[in-house]
């Protein structure tokens, strides 16, 4: 058999000690094998204590044009983006990224005169002026009034809520004594954004009669607690004494319309509804008694409409029978 | 070009004996590399993380004390603590002389105090003058807050009352941090903790407010205890009812207050206007944080049914969702 030579041993040793090698660090980084390092989700910053901003500190940064005369700026401008937006507003963060949240940006000012008078600007803004009205008009408070901006705006003691175009503004204040300077920020925001033109929607088809105009929202998923239900208008009506909540949504097609329109009655019904007739005329239509309270259910073209958990089946009907022939008026 | 090899001379012709030894020995490579394979084959793979460090947080509560709930009713925190406190047998029975204790509060956002989105300053400074009265050797606060801790227990009032009131306050950073793994925890493995907090810590309260939750339905006193996990904690919102039960297993306090004198009912956890709260007048106080949640559930309109956490948690053997077998104590200050 032919011996190897010296220099050829010595080759294979090294290429077996690097093979040893190789293996030992394979075997070693197995038994370290930690998945969330290859998990870009759960990467983390830090340890747990990895924050990007610092403690306020008035007047450190420029004032921008719009803030009013009393106030200074506490910081700056802070922006958060879907991975990010948590880190501000914690568990509701989901409300606003399954609702086409593009950007947040926050701002704090405090008052020149009193330093414990400061408030925050929340500016969210959404991928298009329907989203920003949906996030704007589903959070609305009770006991609030609307505030003259000459876009949907309302106020309560110690906040203030507007939506123009595709972006949805909250100023929230420290003290109840901002309530002006929160205005005039407003006022400032508003003329300091473009002109958005109007949006037409289907939200312009509810009756005026004893509508409450102030209370039209846009809800985008899983209205009435029916997921197939999506992108539906409400409005509250004042029927009498009672109060009525009427729905209204432009689906694709007379088809989804109608078949939207079935399903949610099943829906009722498989939840201790029970079938209670139709509206006279409109044979488009389904009532539904649902324990003590009533449901109207209809489509008309491409609208799916009703009424919704009303306490009497007159009051459901009155206004279900006026959306009717409002829509037959548009043509629908 | 160099040569590093000896020249090739003819080789003899391989007889059979150097051919069956070749064979022999390659056979036997052969086979020692299979059999180190077999022995090193893991048939699971390496599946949920390694636990570097299995650690149970000490137990802080006390045993003689038992399984109590005390529901205070009345507008001022400072005398419904105080009554649900006395109705438990006073501060006295849970903290003793030497103690330290550590108080978690919600320090979540930097909010103003009157949006009821963290815990109430007023009512932390009481809790704190309680401890130091019954003979604590050493008040600690803290919390690992969403937004910037500096910021969130300033606008929060929180590092004033803290402050003002004797106690120290520990405002998270990176050392502080270990990663552990709670036993029977589904999430929390091997997972940055908050432990620096607990060092010489011998008891522990927690401070919460009620608050509806976009994501659980309701933050109260098993959630207030979120803000000892660091990361990227938001992904455990995808399952946030069977998180909040690890956070129930992995902390045993020595009892948790729970501030329902104004609720946060909609548009939490941040709220964000006054508007958003229902004065309830409530304070529950209990040494069980099961039946604590169950009992705050009530002032959010809902029933513990309602909150899949409560009833995960139960399960876990962290408390009871029965509220009312623990015979509350009621007391109301007028």
């Amino acid at each position: 058999m032919r011996r190897t030579g010296t220099a050829e041993t010595c080759i294979g040793i090294l290429i077996l000690a690097l093979l040893a090698g190789i293996t030992g660090w394979v075997y070693f980084a197995q038994s370290q094998f930690d998945p969330e390092f290859y998990s870009v989700t759960l990467r983390q910053e830090g340890n747990g204590s990895y924050r990007k901003n610092t403690l306020p500190s008035p007047g450190s940064a420029p004032a921008p044009a719009w803030i009013p005369e009393n106030l200074l700026p506490m910081g700056p401008e802070e922006t958060f983006d879907s991975e990010t937006l948590s880190e501000k507003i914690d568990g509701k963060a989901e409300f606003y990224l399954s609702s086409g949240f593009v950007k947040l940006r926050t701002r704090r000012f405090v008052s020149k005169a009193d330093p414990k008078s400061w408030l925050e600007l929340f500016v969210y803004e959404m991928a298009d002026p329907t989203k920003a009205f949906s996030v704007y008009s589903s959070q609305k408070r009770k006991d609030s009034r609307p505030v003259a901006l000459g876009v949907s705006a309302y106020a309560t003691e110690d906040a203030l809520f507007f939506t123009n175009g595709p972006n949805y503004f909250e100023i929230i204040s420290a003290s109840k004594d901002l309530g002006e300077t929160m205005t005039l920020l407003a006022k400032n925001l508003v003329e300091s954004e473009p002109k958005y033109a109007e949006q037409q929607t289907e939200a312009s088809l509810f009756p005026l009669e004893s509508l409450d105009a102030s209370s039209v929202s846009l809800h985008m998923s899983d209205v009435f607690g029916f997921s197939e239900l999506d992108r539906v208008y409400t409005a509250s009506y004042g029927v009498g004494v009672a109060r009525v909540t009427a729905f209204l949504s432009k689906r694709e097609s007379a088809q989804e319309a109608s078949g939207l329109a079935a399903a949610y009655g099943r829906f009722l019904l498989e939840n201790g509804g029970e079938k209670a007739g139709e509206i006279p005329g409109a044979p488009d239509s389904r009532i539904y008694k649902v324990f003590d309270t009533y449901e109207v259910v209809l489509c008309r073209g491409k609208f799916l409409a009703g009424t919704h958990e009303a306490d009497t089946m007159e009051s459901a009907t009155d206004v279900a029978s006026r959306i009717y022939r409002k829509l037959d008026e548009a043509g629908q | 070009m160099r040569k590093i090899f000896k020249e090739h001379r003819p080789q003899s012709e391989m007889n059979r004996r150097d051919f069956l030894i070749r064979s022999a020995k390659a056979g036997i490579a052969l086979g020692a590399a299979t059999a180190i394979g077999c022995l090193l084959y893991d048939p699971t793979g390496p599946g949920v993380p390694v636990e570097k460090s299995s650690v149970a947080l000490p137990d802080f509560s006390v045993p003689e004390a038992g399984r109590k709930i005390a529901i205070a009713t009345g507008e001022d925190r400072i005398k419904t603590v105080n009554a649900a406190l006395k109705a438990l047998g006073g501060i006295e029975c849970f903290v003793k002389k030497g103690d330290r204790v550590l108080i978690k509060v919600n320090a979540a956002f930097a909010t103003p105090p009157s949006l009821c989105a963290t815990t109430n300053p007023e009512l932390l400074a009481e809790v704190t003058r309680l401890c130091f009265k019954a003979g604590a050797a050493a008040v600690a606060v803290t919390d690992n807050s969403i937004n910037n801790p500096e910021s969130c227990f300033a606008l929060s009032g929180i590092m004033d009352a803290a402050q003002s009131s004797g106690a120290n306050l520990i405002v998270p950073r990176e050392s502080l941090f270990t990663n552990i793994t709670v036993p029977g925890s589904n999430f929390i493995r091997n997972w940055p903790v908050l432990l620096g907090a607990f060092h010489g810590v011998t008891k522990l309260i927690g401070i919460a407010p009620v608050k509806d939750h976009h994501r659980s339905g309701a933050s109260m006193s098993m959630k207030n205890w979120y803000g000892f996990i660091g990361g990227r904690r938001n992904i455990f919102h995808q399952d946030i009812h069977t998180f909040i039960k690890d956070l129930a297993l992995m902390i045993r306090p020595t009892f948790v207050i729970l501030d329902g004198t104004f609720t946060m009912i909609s548009n939490g956890p941040t709220g964000g206007s006054v508007s958003d709260l229902k004065q309830t007048n409530t304070m529950i106080v209990s040494t069980d944080q099961v039946a604590a949640d169950a009992a705050g559930a009530t002032l959010l309109g809902k029933t513990p049914a309602d909150l899949p956490f409560i009833a995960k948690a139960e399960q876990a053997g962290a408390g009871t969702s029965d509220f009312e077998a623990l015979s509350p104590l009621r007391v109301s200050t007028g």
